[in-house]
């Protein structure tokens, strides 16, 4: 026991003392003292990364998307209104929601902050719930107010009162279209796995909103709101 | 090679094998924090000071009577090189003390133990039997962005970036997530580097924010709709959200989302619909407002709106640690004797206001106050030169001081001291708090976070890159 003790103390005082190794030439100020310093090799410095790095590196670690690339993207993703203005979130008072809350959100003014805080945060979430509630409502309101579906943003390949029991194949058409717009995800013709949930997604909205009676454009319309806020609130959207 | 008599090298391996092991366990697989017990909660009170303050106008204040302070010997050559100018201060509460102290005043104002200097209120001082000052501080930069981040996380930042998580995130942590906004950030910077996110900052600029954050804004989804959207949320994972969640973002946006949805539903935000208008108020904002003496804009808008909301957050169970920035604009290199005193002042009126309110607010439904839980850290990112320079201003300073209170915190104490000439740190004694510039510790911003979060029950592993040490002189 006692030998053992001897051999674990003597193994954690080697651990605790390589990090500081007698490298140095005599010191000119103090002569006969040695300089202290951490040796050239592989011990990194305290709190350092791993430094074993993978022989291939496969991308950029991923990341939030920042206010400002969010402020450029919506109307991207959302197209226009009828008026022909870009689709983004407005705030209740009337402002557009991302300047309103850009501080409140860390987005640099480089006056009070500099860098941006790109964490997913609780606070961060909880906007982009109120965005995309707002927006979906927005780009809806101009897509039920255009007849050819061309000129639609959500409803690109389906009519207003299809569902995905009278037009199965325009609805799923329709989601691999939004996978793409809003995700960047391409979905092949014959993958179901990425757009499956999103159709029964859409049924629930439907039938959510129809109750027991059959269902009309309005309730098409709710189908359709569920699956844009799924989108705009969905990793995809947000993580790149 | 010889070997210990009678060790044979299989046994060497053995315990050789067993000894790595347990340092791989305490370093990789053990968690870096233990979660405190919910039996006594704790709540932390961060209060930021934001430009950096003068030393002698609050925490360490010099007898202006004195000759060696008095202009001729400050500035002369082996003279003290601290010239606390008191009489150069244009405000009005300043001015109505040393007009009180004549025929000699020293600016100096005592209250029990503790030396306070001109600038800091009588609602404030009241509390000196709870108060703990730490004087002779080193700051270590003499750079806004660097001291701020040293002292919010109590690592020394990486260049301007901050280095490790904010105090009030890891005591959110530490304390579990049971509170809508576990920690609330008013006006100020803080940080959450590897934590759940639980315990990140919500940061605020107004009890409007604060609202903003715990009520949905605009339309409501039906509910049915609602339904739907959250069951897609947590049922669907795609290849994408693997691929994202390398580093572990995925898995963080779904624990925020969650998060959100509680934040939302939760009743806080009847706390923080902060109005003048008498006939809107709740009965509790009415109360608050009285305590808090808010009656007009600017007040709502300034330290004691910023103190009210601190006080809702923490006397409703809404935060378990608050951070806010009470006052700002502090950098005076110019006109240090008209504005410096009057913003300190004004800090540190809501400050002492904010204190007696937790004073007399119920914790729960326990026969205790708010303020038995609450432990107080009040900070600048450095102090200001002893001396004016030409321009009526006082430029960076390392040395400097922070102000303390807590269940587990000496009161009524002064620790640490910072020296006669050019004002610079002295050396203290941990045990006794006393000086010791022979054989005491320098303090840092990190000896303080490590003792702080000890006061309260929790744990400091997370500073063991900064070899913090423990003060002990201030704990209880």
């Amino acid at each position: 026991m006692k030998q053992s003790l001897f051999v674990l103390a003597a193994a954690l005082s080697i651990s605790a003392c390589d990090k500081l190794m007698n490298y140095g030439a005599p010191n000119g100020n103090s002569p006969g003292t040695t300089v202290q310093t951490s040796p050239p090799g592989t011990i990194p410095p305290v709190d350092h990364p791993p430094l074993d790095r993978p022989t291939v590196i496969a991308s950029a670690a991923s990341q939030r998307v920042t206010i400002a690339q969010l402020r450029g993207a919506l109307p991207v993703a959302l197209g226009d209104d009828l008026a022909g203005n870009g689709i983004t979130w407005v705030y209740p008072n009337g402002r557009p929601g991302l300047d309103v809350v850009s501080l409140t959100l860390g987005e640099p003014n480089y006056i009070d902050t500099t860098e941006e805080d790109l964490s997913p945060s609780p606070l961060y979430l909880k906007f982009m719930d109120d965005l995309a509630r707002d927006a979906c409502d927005r780009v809806l309101l101009a897509d039920y107010g255009r007849s050819a579906s061309a000129d639609r943003a959500l409803l690109r390949y389906v009519d207003l009162s299809d569902t995905a029991t009278s037009n199965r194949s325009g609805v799923d058409q329709n989601l691999r279209y939004l996978k793409l717009r809003f995700h960047g995800v391409k979905v092949a013709e014959a993958d179901d796995a990425p757009i499956g949930p999103l159709r029964n997604l859409f049924t629930q909205g439907v039938q959510g909103s129809a109750g027991a009676a059959s269902s009309t454009a309005n309730d098409v319309k709710e189908g359709w709101r569920v699956v844009c806020n799924a989108l705009l609130t969905a990793p995809e959207f947000h993580i790149y | 090679m010889s070997s210990p008599k009678g060790m044979t090298r299989r046994r060497f391996l053995e315990v050789a094998g067993l000894a790595s092991g347990a340092v791989i366990l305490r370093s990789g697989l053990l968690p870096r924090f233990a979660q405190a017990s919910t039996e006594n909660p704790q709540l932390l009170l961060f209060v930021y000071f934001s430009g950096g303050w003068d030393q002698m106008l609050c925490w360490d204040p010099r007898d202006m009577s004195e000759p060696r302070f008095q202009a001729a010997s400050a500035y002369s050559a082996g003279g003290t090189g601290i010239y606390p100018a008191y009489d150069l201060v244009t405000d009005a509460a300043v001015r109505a003390l040393l007009a009180q102290q004549a025929p000699s005043p020293t600016g100096v104002q005592p209250a029990g133990n503790l030396t306070f200097g001109p600038a800091v209120t009588p609602s404030l001082m009241e509390h000196y039997s709870d108060l703990c000052i730490i004087r002779g501080l080193s700051m270590e930069t003499l750079t806004h962005e660097v001291g701020r981040r040293y002292f919010i996380t109590g690592k020394f930042p990486r260049g301007l970036t901050a280095n490790g998580s904010a105090l009030p995130s890891v005591v959110a942590y530490q304390e579990g997530r049971s509170r809508d906004l576990p920690n609330l950030a008013i006006s100020t910077e803080s940080y959450n580097d590897s934590l759940p996110a639980y315990a990140s900052p919500i940061h605020v600029n107004s009890a409007g924010d604060v609202l903003d954050v715990l009520r949905p804004l605009g339309l409501q989804l039906a509910s049915a709709s609602d339904s739907a959207v959250r069951d897609f949320e947590t049922t669907v994972d795609t290849c994408e959200h693997q691929t994202y969640n390398e580093n572990g973002l995925v898995t963080m946006f779904r624990d925020s989302r969650a998060k959100a949805r509680t934040m939302t539903g939760s009743t806080g935000s009847q706390y923080f619909s902060f109005t003048l208008n008498p006939a809107l108020q709740s009965q509790d904002v009415r109360n608050l407002f009285s305590a808090m003496q808010i009656a007009t804009t600017g007040d709502l808008n300034g330290p004691k709106g910023k103190g009210a909301i601190a006080a809702q957050a923490l006397c409703k169970d809404v935060s378990q640690a608050v951070s806010v920035q009470i006052a700002q604009g502090m950098d005076d290199h110019f006109n240090w004797d008209t504005n410096h005193a009057t913003t300190l002042r004004n800090g540190f009126e809501a400050l002492g206001l904010l204190i007696r309110h937790l004073k007399s607010q119920p914790f729960r439904d326990t026969a205790t106050t708010v303020w038995d839980h609450t432990t107080v850290l009040c900070f600048s990112e450095f102090a200001r030169t002893p001396l004016v320079n030409s321009r009526n201003g006082r430029d960076h300073h390392l040395t400097s001081s922070c102000l303390l209170a807590g269940p587990g915190i000496r009161g009524n104490v002064v620790l640490g001291a910072s020296s006669d000439l050019n004002l610079t740190y002295r050396k203290m004694n941990l045990a006794t708090g006393q000086p010791d510039d022979g054989n005491g510790t320098l303090i840092h911003p990190s000896d303080v976070h490590a003792s702080v979060l000890k006061s309260m029950g929790l744990t400091y592993d997370h500073l063991s890159n900064q070899s913090p040490q423990i003060i002990t002189a201030l704990l209880k």
